[in-house]
């Protein structure tokens, strides 16, 4: 008990504001980045403007995009924004802008989601509660007074424990039977890369899906203690770098490697930094100490924040039984790169005044990533069928059944339908119940198969 | 510090170019004799496709332009029945092929859109008799201005068939008013169709030695393109082509006016030819002879023996309902519209398996998604 206490109050303890002065500038830099890429891709106009319809997150159906002028207004100001928080310029308010618009970005449209979209929002959000523009900012150098030298360890420790759990429960997420015993999908994306120079020719043989499989999920596990443990911190960020541009080389993952591997500078400490650079350490390095005001709320609801971090990953052991299938509780639970699923889904209308029925392909009204996306997860495909219902009931078709016609391939399995056939997706009142008829997964991926007399 | 560093980065450095070492000096030549398969089949499916299927089915649609144009000017210079009749029959083999032929929409040929120009389908009508009507003098120069929808093998379709009988059509080209300028602009269409055909062949020439060579996994890679082309072409048939005409787009009523070459009644036809065409590509059995690799000998060789028996009778279960529509597709839809259904459900088997299934046995969808990571 006195441990823990103990503890605690050596979150307060002093340490150099170094290593969140440069993940600042690294985050906001490398957001800014993102942001004008987002827009130079043409992607504003893809997820934004072209749907008439957008998939949206339950209880947060209010979130809508704005026209055309105002959604450019809001990724511009939110990439300023970044641009703030890189430069430690207004940070307060940047900030607090750039969470609320990211965030509002991101909630917009389901389709779209990103396991390092949600994980930006998050340490946006932390952000917003540490004094990161102290050191190293413009704020700094307009206000002297602000400069600070140290900061209270918690301020730090609060970023490595959100970049931690990424790692951590994204190693959870792949002990299943598919990532350690049948190598997928990366026996599938591998296997799709033999074309690569140099090393595509490791990937044709059957064992380089394990031998990546296993050491991917140990890597995940295991990297959290060693960057945290001073003595393997270098080999470890070596480690990360490697690893991440691996990544980024293999797959297509668009900004995450390097989210992972700028993120985790914050666990370079100032000796270290000196140590890289040769530079003598400074006598006063921790005589202008910083505590924020309200510390202790602060604290108590960034330990909220904590648990719920901790929780949200595992929920789906509650849920179902396979979340891979099912999808129930796999979002916002960093389920990196666990599956390559795919499927096709056409929906049956049926208007129960005349008797006449008729298919509705998705096509017709969705993007090709909305229909993409929709095509594998539940919640979707009975959100659409919502959107179906409303369509045709504003033209004067009251009494209506309509049902999904679904097929999805999971991790290399054969095709198989993925929502009951014959349930009626009008009756089913929430997102929620629509697992209840989400057919169980029957088929074992191709390779076990093989193998099995 | 930076010594642990640089110690570290080396150690991992190694580490990989030993296993990787191990790995590349492990077979012949740096490749496994699995490997080595793969990509000879994938070679050699390419070639298949491109010197059996489509450099015949170019020549073929070449010539029949050709005589296209040529049945052209004969009945223009002598209108009567026969002529009308021959002109009719020669626009008939001109489609079947164009129906093979539609399927191969991809790489460079996908990007000048000239599919559109030769086949741009429903055509507008109303622009056409504009033009017809008009006063702009029409010639070749005219027809190659003017927007694909009032060009091509569906325009010709509009001027050559009646909904009543070939007299009509007669009556448009000998007495009705601008007979003359109905005759300049059938005769231009045709010599446009024949000019677009000889550019597409010399397109496919020109994109020859790419789409063989193509043999990477990636999106660009020409085993990947042939099955997005599938799909495309699929999707098509089961939406367009016989989900508009079902009433798929408007609550359920029959719509035959959606139909694809309505006029002409070879809306079944070109199930039939689109369905060969899929068959041929899929099997690579181009009447060719005995070597005639395709995607069925591939999905073999990676161990998806059941897949490939799937897709097989996949494909004889969509012939099976399309021989069951004896009459023409326009009579079925009025008559037994469920035998219609009945081939709309075959062929949503089909896509199933060749959209979801093949394409994620040799890893096409991976790279099918423009996003921005996991």
């Amino acid at each position: 008990m006195m441990g823990i206490k103990k503890s605690i109050t050596r979150l307060n303890d002093q340490t150099s504001i170094l290593p969140l002065a440069i993940f600042r500038m690294a985050f906001g830099f490398l957001m800014a980045f993102s942001i004008f890429r987002f827009i130079c891709k043409g992607w504003i106009e893809a997820c934004y403007i072209v749907p008439d319809f957008h998939f949206t997150y339950q209880h947060l159906e209010w979130v809508k995009p704005l026209g055309v002028n105002g959604m450019y207004v809001v990724v511009i100001c939110c990439a300023l924004s970044a641009i703030g928080i890189g430069l430690g310029l207004f940070y307060k308010f940047s900030s607090i802008f750039f969470f609320l618009s990211f965030t509002y970005l991101e909630l917009i449209e389901k389709s779209w989601y990103l396991n390092h979209y949600y994980f930006v929002s998050l340490m946006a959000f932390l952000l917003i509660w540490v004094p990161a523009n102290r050191s190293h900012a413009l704020d700094c150098k307009m206000h002297s007074t602000l400069k600070r030298n140290t900061v209270p360890i918690w301020t730090i420790m609060i970023f490595k424990l959100q970049l931690c759990t990424v790692y951590f429960f994204g190693g959870i997420a792949k002990l299943k039977s598919d990532w350690l015993l049948e190598a997928q999908p990366l026996n599938i994306w591998l296997k799709a890369r033999t074309d690569l120079p140099l090393i595509g020719k490791l990937f044709e043989h059957d064992i380089t899906p394990f031998l990546f499989s296993w050491s991917g999920m140990l890597y995940d596990l295991t990297i959290p203690f060693l960057l945290w443990t001073r003595k393997t911190r270098p080999f470890a960020y070596c480690l990360v770098v490697v690893f991440h541009i691996l990544t980024y080389l293999l797959f297509n993952i668009g900004m995450f490697p390097w989210l992972m591997i700028f993120g985790s500078l914050i666990f370079i400490t100032e000796d270290e930094w000196r140590q890289i650079f040769r530079r003598k350490a400074k006598n006063n390095s921790m005589g202008n100490g910083f505590q924020p005001k309200n510390s202790a709320a602060i604290k108590s609801m960034l330990f909220v924040f904590l648990i719920i971090q901790f929780i949200l990953p595992l929920r789906h052991y509650f849920l179902t039984e396979n979340v891979l299938w099912s999808e129930n509780g796999f979002r916002f639970a960093w389920h990196v790169m666990v599956m390559e699923k795919n499927g096709y889904v056409t929906y049956t209308v049926k208007d129960n005044a005349t008797g006449k029925q008729w298919i509705e392909y998705p096509s017709k009204r969705l993007t090709s990533i909305q229909e993409k996306q929709m095509s594998f997860q539940p919640d979707m495909i009975w959100q659409y069928g919502k959107y179906l219902e409303d369509i045709y009931k504003s033209r004067g078709m009251q009494s209506l059944s309509i049902y999904a016609n679904s097929k999805a391939s999971l991790n290399g399995r054969s095709s198989q339908t993925l929502i009951s056939k014959t349930v009626d997706l009008t009756k089913v009142k929430n997102v929620d119940s629509i697992y209840d008829f989400v057919v169980p997964l029957k088929d074992q991926p191709p390779f076990l198969k093989m193998k099995t007399p | 510090m930076k010594i642990l560093n640089i110690k570290a980065l080396s150690i991992t450095f190694l580490s990989i170019i030993l296993i990787a070492a191990f790995f590349v000096s492990c077979d012949k030549d740096g490749i496994s004799e699995d490997e080595y398969q793969i990509q000879y089949r994938r070679e050699a499916q390419l070639n298949n496709v491109y010197i059996n299927g489509i450099t015949p089915l170019n020549s073929s649609f070449v010539f029949n332009t050709k005589e296209l144009e040529t049945r052209t000017q004969t009945f223009v210079q002598q209108p009567n029945i026969e002529n009308l009749k021959g002109l009719q029959t020669q626009w008939v083999n001109t489609l079947k092929t164009w129906k093979h032929l539609e399927l191969y929409n991809l790489g460079i040929i996908e990007d000048s859109f000239i599919h559109f120009e030769i086949n741009r389908w429903p055509t507008n009508t109303e622009t056409i008799n504009n033009f017809i009507e008009g006063t702009e003098t029409i010639d070749a120069d005219f027809i190659a201005g003017n927007g694909s929808s009032s060009k091509g093998v569906s325009a010709m379709e509009y001027l050559l068939f009646s909904f009543e009988n070939n007299q009509e059509i007669l009556d448009q080209f000998t007495t009705n008013p601008n007979f003359e300028r109905r005759q300049a602009y059938l005769l231009s269409l045709s010599e446009n169709l024949e000019i677009k055909a000889i550019a597409l062949q010399t397109l496919w020439t020109m994109h020859k030695t790419d789409f063989i060579s193509s043999l990477e996994n990636g999106i660009s890679g020409s085993q990947n393109q042939l099955t997005n082309a599938m799909v495309t072409l699929i999707e098509e048939i089961i939406i367009s082509k016989l989900g508009n005409p079902l009433g798929n787009g408007n609550g359920g009523e029959i719509n035959i006016e959606d139909l694809e070459a309505r006029r002409s009644e070879n809306s079944l036809l070109i199930i039939q030819e689109h369905l060969t065409a899929l068959k041929n590509l899929y099997t690579g059995n181009f009447n060719q002879g005995s070597i005639n690799w395709g995607f069925n000998d591939y999905l073999d060789l990676i161990d998806r023996t059941t897949l490939n028996d799937a897709i097989k009778a996949s494909f004889d279960n969509c012939q099976e309902k399309l021989d069951v529509i004896s009459g023409s597709l326009k009579q079925e839809l009025q008559d037994t519209p469920q035998n219609v259904i009945d081939l709309q459900d075959a062929f949503n088997g089909l896509l199933v398996l060749i959209k979801v299934d093949m394409a994620n046995a040799i890893g096409t969808t991976i790279t099918i998604n423009d996003n921005d990571g996991d």
